[in-house]
């Protein structure tokens, strides 16, 4: 009998929905401009500006809807670059083994090893302070955990009898891999994936914390966060806005996660 | 006279391990030792045996899954001229398992119609029309092309397997204990449409059990293999 995803995972999805739809209006509305001050500064939170204004007069609310917009950008982006690729090592690694597997472990575990602060430092050297460079950083980082994961199933199923059977009728290496082993991982790609997404969240927002991620003045919920650490004890509002939008978001996609992960078993 | 449809003669294998990890020594256990043994064009042969007495690691030297001593011919061919794809229109083989025997997240369709897409055979059409007849064979409906592997029950699957196995019409199917994790009633269709592969189409069979009333029942000749060597024939 198939397991119930379970009421977190309704939780999760019905919170995810609202953050999405709310960042996604913020592409053709805002109530007030994110880039522009001029606006009264500090301003508590009230009905004409919901959470309030910033230190430059800006309106908060708008900065968490278009800094969403970009935080869960980033957060995709990268799951996705952190998924394909990952997927496609992993892959290879679990289903021919050997010198090539284990050398591709162990220049993962050197990876996972790596600061990653220093590779967004490094990253943002190398390739300069664009927009999107935060991404490659963070998908550096996100490959070896999906490399685990996909290298493990395709261990589990190399030498199972299907493989065998489609060995014997001339099957390619990359048909075995693509067309059957893979989609056999799709339940456990997709629960990663929707875990890895809160996980990206919470880098985006340390890396734009730190002043490596999206640059200013486009809002993202890091770079708020950060902004509001002068006027914590004046305008406490400015740092919970962002950090409450992150934590929520966070939340939202563990619990979907772990409602597919339930649902499916695993 | 036609060539035998399999011929091994004084096949040997083994399986080689190490007692500590990469560093250790090796060792090898021979598994086969001496195997004589032909298969005529339509013959039924059942190779009997106890565990460990060598019947799978037979069944995966004349598939082409491990490396062997001595020679190994099947239509004619010696197994180690050529690769798995090479070989796969003349030998097919069924396996235990039917649970995992076939990839669970696709479809009967799908399944029977892949040995042709990979092989490049036929247009789409004539492929279809080709699986419609297998599934014929086997006995279900056209309408189960759009069953997934998930929703057949044990013999139904393996009667897939079967039938993927006659996809490519292969001289010789290996069927290594078959019907061992199905039920008596189930096990006996599955013998049956077995045994139709070689009224209706022809095909040679070497069937491999523990079971020796199962190979007496199916097969024309018998042999038992323990320790490795062929202790009766006949």
């Amino acid at each position: 009998m198939k397991k119930r995803y379970g009421a977190e995972f309704y939780i999760g999805l019905s919170i995810a929905v609202i953050i999405i739809a709310v960042s996604l209006t913020s592409l053709f509305y805002t109530p007030y401009s994110v880039t522009e001050p001029g606006l009264e500064k500090f301003q508590k939170p009230g009905l004409q500006h919901l959470l309030g204004t910033d230190h430059l007069g800006r309106d908060v609310f708008s900065r968490v809807m278009v800094g969403g917009r970009y935080s869960l950008l980033v957060a995709l982006l990268t799951v996705l670059g952190g998924a394909a690729i990952g997927t496609a090592v992993g892959l290879a690694a679990g289903y021919f083994g050997g010198i090539f597997g284990e050398t591709v472990m162990r220049v993962m575990d050197a990876l996972s090893a790596f600061p990653g602060v220093l590779l967004a430092v490094v990253a943002v050297a190398v390739l300069d302070s664009r927009k999107y460079t935060i991404v490659i950083a963070l998908i550096v980082l996100f490959v070896p955990s999906y490399t685990r994961i996909m290298r493990s199933g395709a261990m589990q199923y190399r030498d199972a009898d299907f493989v065998n059977s489609l060995r014997l009728l001339g099957a390619s290496k990359k048909r075995i891999i693509f067309i059957h082993i893979l989609p056999n991982l799709l339940a456990q790609l997709l629960s990663a994936t929707v875990i890895g997404l809160s996980n990206a969240i919470l880098a985006e927002s340390s890396m734009s914390y730190l002043g490596f991620g999206i640059q200013p003045p486009i809002p993202s919920w890091g770079r708020m966060l950060a902004e509001s650490q002068s006027y914590l004890w004046g305008a406490v509002w400015l740092a919970l806005a962002p950090g409450i939008a992150i934590m929520l978001t966070v939340i939202s996609f563990h619990y979907i996660g772990e409602g597919i992960r339930r649902r499916l078993g695993r | 006279m036609s060539n035998p449809v399999l011929e091994l003669r004084n096949v040997t294998a083994g399986y080689t391990s190490r007692s500590l990890g990469i560093f250790g020594r090796k060792t090898t256990r021979r598994v086969l030792d001496g195997i004589d043994l032909t298969i005529k064009q339509g013959g039924i042969f059942g190779l009997v045996g106890g565990s460990g007495s060598g019947k799978t690691t037979l069944a995966r030297a004349v598939l082409g899954f491990i490396e062997y001593g001595g020679e190994i011919f099947i239509d004619g061919r010696e197994r180690s001229s050529g690769s798995r794809r090479d070989f796969a229109r003349a030998v097919q083989s069924v396996f235990q398992d039917p649970a995992s025997s076939m990839d669970p997240t696709k479809r009967v369709g799908f399944l029977l119609e892949e040995p042709l897409v990979i092989h490049r055979l036929g247009t789409k059409a004539e492929r279809l029309r080709r699986v419609d007849e297998v599934l014929d064979f086997i006995g279900f409906d056209p309408a189960y092309k759009k069953r997934g592997i998930s929703e057949l029950s044990g013999g139904q699957r393996q009667r897939v397997a079967i039938g993927i196995a006659l996809m490519l019409e292969p001289k010789l199917i290996v069927a290594d204990e078959p019907v061992s994790s199905l039920d008596v009633s189930v096990a006996a269709q599955i013998l049956n449409v077995l045994r139709d592969l070689r009224e209706r189409l022809g095909l040679s069979l070497l069937f491999i059990s523990h079971n020796l009333e199962l190979v007496h029942y199916l097969c024309d000749e018998v042999a038992v293999l323990a320790e490795g060597k062929l202790a009766a024939d006949g």
